[in-house]
């Protein structure tokens, strides 16, 4: 059966903004769905809000909207291009909830739309557990016990609860984000008691928690024709209760009988027919292996986090073939596109493990470490290898936790029983210091409820690691095992580069492998590779001497996501229509970049030292790209360029690179070049720092590192604050130098891109910050755009920019960061690498300064033109603070936001309506104010005359609390000095509610002073013409 | 300790030893099931075969959680992936059965290298050996000695019906799909060289198992007579080395595949729909002789087309080359039993009566 007709004009719906439990992965499943359709001659618009993205780039959808995710959007897009059918699949939970609003609007009958995929009726049975528990008791399935909590008569209904522990949750949850496990009485009170103190919630679906059983997830793909396949099942090394995106996953599993991992994949399938599930979905079970009895847990009707990783795991390329199946083609006329010549309807077979650890975020957010049923985690890594203990030690690697390797519990950090049992972070090194220090097996098992067999596992492992010997022999074993050699180096006081070098002369190199789905059964072309050790090569290497390596960024993490990802995918895309034979490697599953042909080959693999010097040791590149791998590619450079020459590192070399990044050199480096810089001051010790800061004088920028692999960054006012933070210094221990920054008060900041050749450079964009500088770069709303900055300031940053290029002979993507006031310019920070703020840049021009930054770092061209802005843009930052609960919700130097979203405007008006909507403070504004009284009485004297707005001060939360409550939903904004746990606490009962909450004043006034407009949702290349 | 795997084509291969200590020589296949090793182990259609697991971490959990396929190991031979240094409660008890059973193990060999060898030089015997140089030859496969060993040497009733029962041909059948015959119908169960002139109709149709071994073999000749004789009168229905002799039986031939197909992750395809199926066989029944049999092509592997299940138009005979049964793999719902079910309870039996 062909595809079917009508489908020729597609809106695609992205995820937006990344936040906790919705990041890369949706980009990726995006990108696919858009090629698969183009590859069809099909017409594709795609709307997301979120400009780090690659799918919102023309190289991959026809037409694309970077605009507000709203149902007004999408009615103007639906007019203006014509769609006639909708994807919403691909774009996880936002878009989800966004087509369950567009059905509700009847936009689907008026314009006589095709939802691809599956039926919206079926979505919402999927979704809702009320609806899905019918459906599943109506087919036979399992599922545990569940009860409905109303807000009216929660008081009665908590006393007849029978099913202790419970999760309750909200239906639509995002990540979990609502869902808590209550183990008592003594918890449900409480809880019931603050849930239904907002007025939105009306019932809370509570459900008998299956607390310690086994999680595991199957994978499915199903076409209209009702046949259906299994992509892979994934187990969840934590028992159930810790959301599956909190999880180490292991795929496919391995503690599962025949019988159970069969047993399931049908129930799986059989669940997928009864929603009518047309293309991927993932559907979760509790099993109790004692018993071989199964609990459905959820299906997701949608590609989810999951897809991304299943994806990864096997090679198969579940959105791609999920889109073909959405618009009417059957497995069985598909052909899987790894092998070239083998049938897409087939289950994959893999011949190694793969294994997912998530990255938190705890060293921005550490109040509250905990994992539960509400996903904390930014990211993942994922480890591939031959056997289930190099897949382990890989993904351990690929954490980039700095030389703390989790392997080793830290007693400082607590009990280590009490760390076995409470799921934290820290629980895989827990579990290896126990079995270090001998615990009994059984009770290790208990208090994590982990499997036996793959306890056994990490104890064999720890029996050859006590082998501590260091001989050929052992190394080989070490090697076979897959433990990295930077944590062998530690144990016997090596450095990881001098393992590494004796390694080579020994011999003991790794091979690469092959991911072709079928286990060698079938020949394939695939180009997607893994190491492992002691065995023989699948092929040769790619093009010696002709081909340019790029490292990727990594799992996501606040600081570091898929900003740097769009530069990776667009340089591949760039150098394969320049006929440039390209290597990627990368250890995040969620991302484009290791989708298996965007690049010419791929290597998934840990980004440290070994494993990229195996790599560039097997492959020979005539260069490697490192500046879209943030912080990692930088710490490395020096290290790279020592085994494999200097010229091996493409771009600014690795000497200026350690330059610009030693903060005390760069200050002195700027002296000698005669540019501004604020005053500073540095300490090697905390016992000096009171005084030298007394020298400088408040208020100070003061950053240090941790030992435990964190850094902060901290704005302090006065003695009592350093006081206080010294403190906490000595009871963490810090490491290296401390440095204090003059910090500059009510200065404008800016953020200057730009890319240059060695001699010469070009502006690709500048924006400025709205909050004053300080404000992290990554956690400010910044604008850009024509006329905004004076043009002799322009020409300083101009000589500023030449200066510093010549200086480093920066060659690439540089960043600087500058603050400006009135004729004042001082520069705060240089980058050598690209910025977070780039893809912003290239979005908002339309530019693609990818490809002009690469031409300048392989052929030293630069273009003809630099940045002459047209249009107006905002990035608007995105911040977790329903997730962390534990934390005051303010802003500052240190970055804490997860994502952005981007504005345009042809005007500057346009662009602050939209973003003023985004606020809540456009025509129809309701804003709470709260404020020290000093600042209230100036706030009021400002806002004098204009309606809707209400300022409170700190003796009046009371009245403020009501007024709260009366309107229920308002625009809240936070000017208070002082922290106040009341006021913390409304911000993030506001923000549950979905209010939008405002943190600074100056941001605050540019809203209440900006001229509302009509504004248009435009397709991005409309704004830069 | 170290062991050896030698192939006919010279490679050698050294690993750890598990298993028992001894040197044995066997048809060497892979399997791509990423569970069920002891069904694997025991399924007498890998009888005499040294089988290696292409999934590498096979061995993490306890035997007692799987579904023998008859009482002992049935393979020659075991070669997995697994690091040389595993030492867990599963890989023990694996160690200790293997043991038992007289078979050898080795484990941490490249296994996709043999993998590779064996995709393109097609199927190769393999000694597996203490030594480099071991006593013993790379030997032959006997389908009689095979068949004596797996299939049962006595006849015996299941399910106690006499009055409706079937015929259920043993040829070395796996557990599982006796299992799931007897849950359909009641059987006499006899072995493949029973003296089937003694009997004298009362069955309602004819059940043909899997088993190891050639299907063109001799010792199987008795198994085609009867089928032939019964052709027509009672529905006949066959699973894997039961599908072959069946269409050898009709007039089809059959051939040995390079490597065969073994896994569960194999696509039969019928028109619009797809079945995804356990597959074990070495030998396919070729689609050109069927030209001019009572039978059809019905489902056909989606990668490489082979015969996966045939039919007549009256539905007398029908078989598939796969095993619905699954134990490994899944038991999709390609219809097989459910058509078994019906035909053995005479649904199809009025029309071609009244022929």
């Amino acid at each position: 059966m062909p595809r079917m007709p009508g489908i020729n004009r597609v809106l695609i719906i992205g995820s937006g903004p990344v936040i906790i439990g919705q990041s890369a992965e949706f980009d990726y499943a995006g990108s696919q769905a858009a090629r698969s359709l183009r590859e069809e001659g099909i017409y594709t618009i795609l709307l997301n809000s979120n400009p780090a993205t690659i799918q919102t780039d023309n190289e991959i959808a026809d037409r694309i909207y970077i605009e507000p995710m709203t149902l007004e959007v999408v009615k103007e897009i639906i007019e203006n291009e014509r769609v006639d059918s909708l994807l919403c699949s691909m774009g996880g939970q936002t878009a989800l909830n966004l087509l369950m609003e567009i059905e509700k609007s009847g936009i689907i009958s008026k314009y006589n739309l095709n939802v691809l995929g599956t039926e919206p009726e079926n979505i919402k049975i999927a979704e809702d557990r009320k609806e899905f528990h019918e459906k599943m008791i109506s087919i036979g399935e399992n599922i545990p016990r569940s009860s409905i909590i109303h807000s009216s008569r929660w008081m009665e209904e908590v006393e007849t609860i029978q099913f202790y522990p419970f999760i309750a949750r909200t239906s639509f949850s995002l990540g979990g984000k609502a869902g808590r496990i209550i183990t008592g009485r003594d918890e449900a009170v409480p809880f019931f008691s603050e849930v239904f103190t907002g007025k939105d919630v009306s019932e809370v679906e509570i459900e008998s928690s299956l607390l310690g059983l086994k999680e595991l997830e199957y994978e499915v793909l199903r076409d209209k024709a009702g046949n259906a396949i299994c992509i892979c099942n994934m187990e969840n090394l934590d028992p159930m209760g810790i959301h599956t995106g909190e999880s180490i996953v292991v795929t496919p599993s391995l503690t599962l009988s025949d019988r159970e991992y069969y047993g399931m994949r049908e129930h799986a399938l059989k669940i997928a027919d009864s929603l009518n599930i047309i293309g991927a979905c993932n559907v979760q079970f509790a099993l109790d292996s004692e018993n071989e009895t199964f609990y459905v847990v959820e299906v997701n009707p949608r590609t989810s986090r999951s897809s991304a990783l299943a994806s990864k795991a096997s090679g198969y390329p579940i959105a791609r073939i999920a889109t073909k199946l959405c618009i009417g083609y059957l497995l069985g006329e598909l052909n899987n596109p790894i092998t070239g010549n083998s049938s897409a309807a087939f289950e994959p077979s893999l011949d190694y493990v793969t294994v997912k650890i998530p990255k938190w975020p705890f060293e921005k957010f550490p109040g509250d470490i905990n994992l539960g049923v509400s996903m904390k985690s930014t990211g993942e890594v994922m480890g591939i290898g031959r056997t289930f203990e190099e897949a382990m030690f890989k993904a351990v690697a690929s954490l980039e936790e700095g030389q703390q390797f989790g392997m080793s519990f830290d007693s400082n950090s607590g009990d280590l029983l009490e760390y076995l049992k409470r799921p934290t972070h820290l629980r895989l090194r827990a579990i290896f210091q126990a079995l270090k220090d001998g615990y009994n097996m059984e009770t290790i098992a208990t208090l994590t409820g982990w499997d036996r067999e793959i306890l056994d596992r990490l104890h064999s492992i720890i029996t050859i690691l006590n082998n501590s010997e260091f001989s050929v022999d052992n190394l080989r074993k070490l090697k076979e095992l897959g433990i990295p050699d930077y944590f062998i180096a530690q144990e016997h006081s090596l450095t990881e580069l001098d393992l590494y070098e004796k390694r080579r002369k020994l011999d003991l190199v790794p091979s690469f492998r092959v991911i072709d789905t079928s286990s060698n059964e079938f020949a394939s072309q695939s180009g997607y590779f893994y190491s492992t050790y002691f065995e023989n090569y699948d092929a040769s290497p790619l093009s010696p001497g002709k081909s340019i390596l790029i490292i990727g960024s990594g799992p996501n993490r606040i600081s570091q996501g898929l900003e740097y990802d769009f530069g990776s995918v667009k340089t591949l895309l760039h150098l394969k229509h320049a006929n440039i034979p390209t290597i990627m490697i990368n250890s995040n599953p969620e991302t484009v970049s290791t989708d298996f042909d965007v690049s010419g080959r791929l290597y998934f693999e840990p980004l440290k030292l070994e494993y990229i010097a195996n790599i560039i040791k097997f492959e020979r590149p005539v260069g490697i790209i490192i500046q879209f791998s943030g912080q990692t590619g930088q710490n490395m450079a020096s290290d790279l360029a020592r085994l494999f020459g200097k010229d091996i590192i493409l771009g600014t070399s690795h000497e200026n690179i350690d330059n610009i990044e030693d903060r005390i050199k760069f200050s002195s480096d700027l002296d000698r070049m005669g540019l501004p810089q604020t005053e500073f001051i540095y300490s090697d010790t905390l016992e000096n720092l009171p005084e030298k800061i007394e020298q400088l004088g408040y208020p100070v920028i003061l950053r240090s590192s941790f030992i435990i692999g964190g850094s902060s960054v901290k704005i302090l006012k006065g003695k009592s604050e350093l006081e206080h933070i010294m403190a906490h210094y000595k009871e963490i221990g810090i490491k290296g130098k401390i440095l204090a920054n003059r910090y500059l008060e009510n200065y404008d900041e800016l953020d200057v891109d730009f890319i240059s050749n060695g001699k010469d450079m070009r502006i690709a964009g500048i924006s400025i910050h709205i909050e004053e500088a300080g404000i992290h770069s990554g956690d400010a709303l910044s604008i850009t755009g024509p006329d905004l900055i004076r043009k002799d300031i322009l020409n300083r940053i101009e000589q500023i920019l030449h200066k510093l290029t010549s200086y480093y002979e920066l060659k690439g993507f540089s960043n600087l960061q500058l603050a400006v006031k009135d004729d004042i310019i001082m520069i705060i920070e240089l980058n050598a690498r690209l910025s977070r703020s780039f893809s912003f840049i290239c979005k908002s021009t339309g530019i693609n300064w990818i490809k002009y930054g690469i031409d300048a770092i392989i052929w030293g061209v630069l273009p003809d033109f630099q940045w002459n802005p047209k249009t107006y843009s905002a990035k608007i930052p995105v911040f977790p603070f329903r997730i962390f609960s534990g934390e005051n919700m303010r802003i500052g130097p240190e970055m804490r936001s997860t994502g952005e979203m981007m504005v345009s405007g042809k005007t500057q008006e346009e662009m602050w309506s939209k973003i003023a909507r985004h606020y809540g403070m456009d025509t129809y504004r309701h804003a709470v104010i709260y404020s020290d009284k000093n600042v209230s009485i100036r706030i009021k004297q400002l806002t004098a005359g204009i309606n809707g707005i209400e300022v409170f001060n700190p003796d009046e939360i009371e009245e403020m609390i009501e007024r709260i409550e009366f309107l229920n939903t308002t625009t809240f904004v936070d000017l208070g000095g002082e922290i106040n746990l009341e006021v913390e606490n409304i911000k993030k009962i506001l923000l549950r509610r979905g209010c939008p909450v405002i943190l600074n004043e100056r941001l605050f006034m540019r809203l209440i002073s900006s001229q509302q407009v009509t504004s248009k949702a435009r397709e991005l290349t409309s704004y830069h013409n | 300790m170290k062991r050896y795997l030698l192939l006919e084509d010279g490679n050698v291969f050294e690993g750890e030893a598990f298993g028992a200590s001894i040197d044995v020589s066997g048809e060497l296949i892979f399997t791509t099931s990423p569970t069920g090793y002891l069904e694997v182990l025991t399924d007498p259609s890998y009888g005499g075969q040294i089988v290696l697991f292409a999934f590498p971490s096979v061995l993490t959990y306890n035997l007692r959680r799987s579904i023998p396929q008859s009482r002992d190991i049935s393979t020659s031979g075991v070669i997995v992936r697994e690091t040389s240094g595993l030492n867990t409660e599963a890989f023990r008890e694996l160690d200790m059965l293997l043991n038992n059973s007289g078979v050898p193990g080795i484990k941490g060999v490249d296994t996709r290298k043999i993998i590779e060898l064996i995709r393109k030089k097609g199927n190769m015997r393999g000694i597996i050996s203490c030594t480099r140089n071991p006593e013993i030859d790379f030997g032959t496969m006997n389908t009689r000695d095979l068949l004596r060993r797996f299939a049962t040497t006595f006849d015996y009733h299941l399910n106690n019906d006499r009055n409706d029962e079937i015929l259920f041909v043993d040829m070395g059948t796996k557990k599982s799909l006796l299992d799931q015959v007897s849950r359909i119908c009641s059987l006499h169960v006899v072995p493949f060289d029973f003296p089937f002139s003694t009997i004298n109709g009362g069955y309602s149709g004819i059940f043909l198992s899997n088993g190891p071994g050639d299907p063109s073999d001799e010792s199987l000749d008795g198994v085609r007579e009867l089928i032939r004789k019964n052709y027509g009168k009672l529905p006949i229905f066959g699973v894997c080395l039961g599908h072959q002799v069946l269409s050898m039986a009709l007039g089809a031939s059959t051939g040995k595949m390079l490597y065969g197909h073994h896994g569960t992750n194999h696509s039969v395809i019928q028109g619009e729909k797809c079945f995804i199926t356990s597959h074990n066989h070495n030998f396919h029944v070729l689609e050109e002789s069927l030209f001019g049999t009572p039978l059809e092509v019905i489902q056909r592997d989606a990668n490489d087309g082979a015969v996966e299940m045939v039919a007549d138009s009256e539905k007398f005979a029908m078989s598939v080359q796969y095993h619905p049964e699954g134990s490994p793999g899944p038991v999709d719902p390609c219809n097989f039993f459910g058509e078994m079910k019906k035909a053995f309870g005479g649904v199809y039996a009025k029309n071609a009566w009244n022929k």
